[in-house]
């Protein structure tokens, strides 16, 4: 019973952060489209308007030209109708929400841990001299601290693997 | 003698609904000292003119979590004079006998620890939690 749901904690956080790595490598891979609307792009970079033939849509491996520069084919595998992906990934509501979702959960996790801590200290206090209940006390205070090291782990983590952190 | 029932008719009238407004503090209507569960959250105006906790569902709901730890840690230390109290008692009618007075002392050195765990976790949680943000 434990053991299952203990499996099933590290799987969910497994999926969630490769979820995340996926998203903001796609994010981060967001290639320079058009100098004259994104801002960030500048002439000369790979893909900016500088002059190349326009693409033959037969020529794509996706079939399609990108909208906002005819000389680039459009990405492969996303229809985004001539978004760069990163505006794409916003405005899937699988990513948004999900980003939601992990700031709600990342905010609480002091909370909670913090609970968890104080019911296993009023347990310690209620137990009186029986052992087996000190005993139980004790080991929710040491899943309340395991729990808060496995978040500060992930945290550290997500910031060493992400490009620009968390 | 008719002031009050004239100024809360007042507010009926003339209070917008959703209107900010001042809660209640933590001693007004205190049920054994215990915090509010709305400690955290601001108050509007509801249709009868009283001041209602403002709860917006996914952003308030650690404030509420947050006042619900206060509570708590109040609990906490409740349980501790109480449990410390019957030891006292196990102690007094101990009358020698051994095994009741290692009772009472451990259920007392059981309660002081309880409570140095509550006092600890809640300064060390709160710090790396401001630490984090």
């Amino acid at each position: 019973m434990t053991q299952k749901i203990k499996t099933l904690i590290i799987f969910t956080a497994l999926l969630l952060l490769c979820t995340i790595g996926y998203a903001k490598h796609f994010a981060s891979a967001a290639p320079c489209l058009n100098s004259t609307t994104d801002s960030s792009c500048h002439c000369g970079d790979t893909g900016c308007d500088n002059g190349l033939p326009v693409k033959n849509a037969i020529d794509c491996p996706s079939g399609k030209v990108d909208q906002t520069d005819t000389s680039k084919c459009a990405p492969l595998g996303n229809d985004c109708n001539g978004l760069t992906s990163s505006q794409c990934l916003k405005n899937n509501p699988i990513t948004s929400n999900l980003n939601d979702a992990v700031n709600f959960l990342s905010a609480g996790v002091g909370i909670v841990v913090i609970g968890v801590i104080i019911l296993g200290g009023i347990q310690y206090t209620l137990a009186g001299d029986n052992a087996t209940a000190t005993k139980a006390a004790r080991q929710r205070i040491i899943n309340g601290l395991i729990a808060l090291f496995a978040f500060l782990f992930t945290y550290a983590f997500l910031q060493w693997i992400i490009p620009g952190g968390l | 003698m008719f002031t009050p029932v004239i100024a809360k008719l007042s507010l009926l009238f003339f209070a917008k609904v959703g209107d900010s407004c001042a809660l209640p503090g933590s001693g007004v209507r205190s049920f054994f000292g215990f915090p509010h569960w709305w400690k955290y959250l601001s108050g509007a105006r509801d249709p009868l003119g009283k001041c209602a906790p403002n709860f917006q569902f996914p952003s308030d709901t650690w404030a509420v979590a947050l006042a619900i730890i206060d509570i708590l840690l109040r609990l906490a230390g409740i349980a501790a004079v109480i449990s410390i109290i019957i030891a006292g008692i196990g102690y007094i009618t101990a009358a020698g006998s051994a095994d009741k007075i290692t009772a009472s002392r451990k259920r007392i050195v059981n309660s002081l620890l309880g409570l140095g765990v509550v006092l600890v976790a809640a300064t060390i949680v709160s710090f790396i939690g401001n630490s984090l943000k």
